[in-house]
């Protein structure tokens, strides 16, 4: 890395607002020539920043720069197939997905059932604790379907990657119990991509939800706040949730059989199933620590041509 | 009381459709409920019968003798549902439901106002089987609030009106506020549709106010809205019916179409030609002449194949099945003036105000055609409009006819003389040609071979005197 962008590397923690708007400007036209510890340091000005111009093209750098971004910096996410020694990928993905679906047909009709006549025999069924295991069951039916369209074949369309991830941000903003700010910040704007927004959507759906939880012990919404960016670096698309919670999950560094570890209601369950939905995009997921507090999470994926 | 809600449940496991049933319906007075197990019994269910509500599988054997489940059957129903019933409500319950496939089902659903509430509801929902109490409770709560639609009053002429043609008319009237409306008849239309004043009445018996329902199959329903929303700056002035709204979901397969009510409306000009009231009915002609100069005026002329003005009427398949036999048409070249027709000019589709005052409604079928088309359709309605069998008597016999284009010859022992010369006079003057006017006549004439209660023998002559002259000419 050239003296250049080292001296921009230590401007970007200048007092002055300009100063700082000029360094970042400067690292992001030189995004690809950045190596793993200049992209640490500039996470860690991304999570002190409070101008968002400049966090903007701060959050720039951070989607377009992580093609550099390996282990131990960043930790594959787990993936459903791992205790499946020695299984050729994409067949352990389709064996997944047929023993899934069909355990699926079998059992989602059954809890249904269950759950309508616990309800009519059972006067006080309402708060009981067999209700609460009825919902067990059925979360794990739908923990199932998630699996199952994750691994399924993907269905390629052109959309415009930052509306989708707007609204996704809305939707997860507006379920979540402890106010959240999803922070959007990315090129546009319009970013036309070719993907599958399903698998998309599921996965950063996953990987928000994570993101939120492990900020909503913090105390003012600047601090919960998750950043949701994107961008092209090389021939991928990379998407980066940042957060400034207690960092990535233990169990992602103590993990050993996924199957085992994760339990549906467990967050590594949903990083499993993201995992999934991006491989069968030809896509990885990583998550990485960051330099002063919070995890970042990764997506990336081979751009298609356009049709 | 009769059940009002009318749900058609697919599902081929016999165990989980008495569930579904037990848990929706536990009061079967409420609930017309049916069960087809398999997508043929299904799919004659849906062509046959109109329906509240659907709750459909996915994974379903194609008829009773193939008993392997597959999802596109299910896939294939909930198409032909949307088709047939794009505003009833349909449920997805399915123990698959991969995420792509929820996402083509959510593009698909629209919102409609169901109950005349003004509140937008989803018209497809999507229920893994493990969540079926949140089906239940959705099927639970359309059940209570079509119950409260039903409760709405009509009263009035007995108009033989159907559940669902009732439904959309209480509809409209919640939607406007009223609490009870009063139906008055105005008379059938070809399609299958009715045309019918409603008079609203609000709380305390206040006027809620007046409308001219039309009500229909919900696809026709939707071409005419759609259809007049293209036209509507065209209609010409004070002839024209305005279309306030559209009642497009929540009464089954049909729907309705709420045209202002701005005048006292006595009845249509097919009333007035079966009372044989030839006076009146020939000055609706003059003033409907009169109205639609602005579409006719300075209109450009063009030369086509009588082919081709035929098939606008009806197509060759059309003939064929029909078993006639396409007379020679391709070495027929007639020149006419290309203008905005009204499409469907039949005496049910002009109501009459203050005795000869006509006003347009239905424009399900207005667009480009030659200048005849209006005039000859007017006039020779008459003729075939089922409704208006026998209206004339035994004229014409099918020999008048064959010599239409003679009007001394085809007038005599005409009931309505007045009306005919009226309308020909219009088409005459309209026309580029007299040879427009035949072979307008002739399209007409082989249109009625389509239809299967049309007097074929009459329409026949017409069509092969006009044709006859054509050639020779």
């Amino acid at each position: 890395m050239n003296d250049g962008l080292v001296g921009a590397l230590a401007r970007i923690r200048s007092e002055s607002e300009s100063t700082r708007l000029e360094a970042a400007r400067e690292l992001r036209e030189n995004a690809s020539s950045l190596s793993a510890e200049a992209q640490v340091e500039v996470g860690a000005a991304f999570a002190k920043e409070d101008v968002p111009w400049v966090r903007g093209v701060l959050a720039e750098i951070l989607a377009l720069g992580v093609g550099e971004l390996e282990e131990p910096t960043a930790i594959a996410a787990p993936r459903w197939d791992e205790e499946i020694e020695g299984a050729d990928p994409e067949v352990a993905r389709q064996a997944v997905n047929v023993s899934t679906n069909r355990v699926l047909h079998e059992v989602a009709a059954v809890v249904g059932r269950a759950r309508v006549a616990a309800a009519e025999d059972f006067a006080d069924f309402r708060g009981s604790e067999t209700e609460r295991q009825l919902q067990f069951l059925s979360d794990v039916c739908d923990g199932l379907r998630v699996l199952a369209s994750a691994t399924g074949n993907p269905q390629v369309e052109e959309f415009d990657l930052r509306a989708e991830l707007i609204a996704l941000a809305d939707r997860v903003s507006g379920n979540l119990e402890i106010p959240v700010p999803i922070r959007v910040e990315g090129p546009g704007p319009v970013f036309m991509v070719r993907s599958d927004r399903t698998l998309l959507d599921l996965t950063i759906r996953n990987l928000l939800a994570n993101a939120a939880e492990a900020t909503e012990s913090l105390g003012t919404p600047e601090e919960r706040a998750v950043t949701l960016t994107w961008g092209i670096s090389g021939d991928s698309i990379q998407i980066s949730i940042i957060d400034r919670g207690p960092g990535p999950p233990p169990f992602l560094a103590t993990r050993s059989r996924v199957g085992v570890s994760t339990k549906i209601g467990h967050p590594g369950y949903g990083l499993a199933t993201a995992s999934e939905a991006m491989r069968s995009l030809g896509g990885e997921v990583f998550i990485r620590r960051n330099d002063r507090g919070g995890a970042t999470a990764l997506i990336r994926w081979p751009e298609e041509p356009s049709a | 009381m009769n059940p009002s809600c009318r749900l058609l449940l697919i599902e081929d496991d016999a165990r989980e459709a008495r569930a579904i049933e037990r848990a929706c319906c536990p009061d079967p007075t409420k609930v017309a409920f049916e069960i087809a197990s398999n997508g043929a019994d299904a799919e004659e269910a849906i062509r046959e019968h109109d329906y509240d509500l659907f709750i459909c599988d996915l994974a379903l054997p194609a008829n009773a003798r193939h008993g392997d489940p597959a999802i596109e059957e299910g896939k294939r129903l909930f198409a032909l549902i949307r088709e047939r019933s794009p505003g009833t409500p349909a449920y997805i319950l399915s123990g698959h439901g991969d995420l792509h496939m929820m996402r083509e089902f959510f593009k698909l659903g629209a919102s409609a106002d169901l109950y005349g509430t003004k509140t937008e509801e989803a018209l497809v929902q999507f229920f893994p089987k493990n969540d079926l109490p949140a089906c239940v409770e959705a099927v639970q709560a359309h059940v209570a609030k079509t119950e409260v639609v039903d409760g709405f009053r009509l009263e009035g002429d007995d108009l033989g009106l159907s559940l669902s043609d009732q439904r959309a008319l209480k509809i409209y009237g919640r939607i406007q506020g009223a609490e009870r409306g009063i139906t008055r008849a105005f008379d059938s239309g070809l399609s299958g549709s009715k045309t019918l004043a409603l008079h609203l009445r609000g709380p305390g018996d206040t006027d809620a106010g007046k409308a001219v329902a039309k009500l229909g199959d919900l696809v026709r329903v939707a071409r005419e809205a759609d259809s007049y929303e293209q036209i509507a700056p065209r209609l010409p002035w004070g002839l024209a019916a305005h279309l306030l709204t559209v009642v497009r979901a929540g009464a089954g397969s049909r729907g309705a179409l709420i045209y202002e009510y701005a005048h006292e409306y006595t009845g249509t000009l097919a009333g007035l030609l079966a009372a044989g009231e030839d006076a009146a009915a020939a000055h609706v002609a003059l003033r409907l002449r009169e109205g639609l100069r602005p579409w006719f005026d300075g209109a450009p002329e063009q030369l086509v194949g009588l082919d081709q003005l035929r098939r606008r009427f009806v197509s060759d398949s059309g003939l064929h099945e029909a078993g006639i036999e396409i007379p020679v048409e391709r070495d027929i070249d007639v020149r006419v003036v290309k203008t905005m027709a009204h499409g469907d000019l039949h005496g049910f589709n002009v109501l009459i105000k203050d005795g000869t005052d006509p006003t347009l409604i239905d424009y399900g079928e207005v667009g480009e055609a030659n200048a005849a088309l209006d005039p000859v359709t007017l006039e020779l309605s008459a003729l075939f409009h089922p409704h208006m069998a026998g209206a004339f008597g035994d004229w014409p016999e099918p020999t008048q006819a064959a010599g239409w284009a003679d009007l001394d010859t085809y007038l005599d022992g005409c009931p309505v003389p007045e009306f005919v010369c009226a309308c020909r006079e219009w088409a005459t003057a309209a026309s580029a040609e007299d040879e427009e006017l035949l072979a307008t006549a002739y399209s007409y004439a082989m249109r009625q071979m389509k239809y299967p209660d049309t007097n074929k023998e009459l329409a026949l002559a017409i069509a092969n005197g006009a044709h006859g002259k054509l050639a020779r000419d």
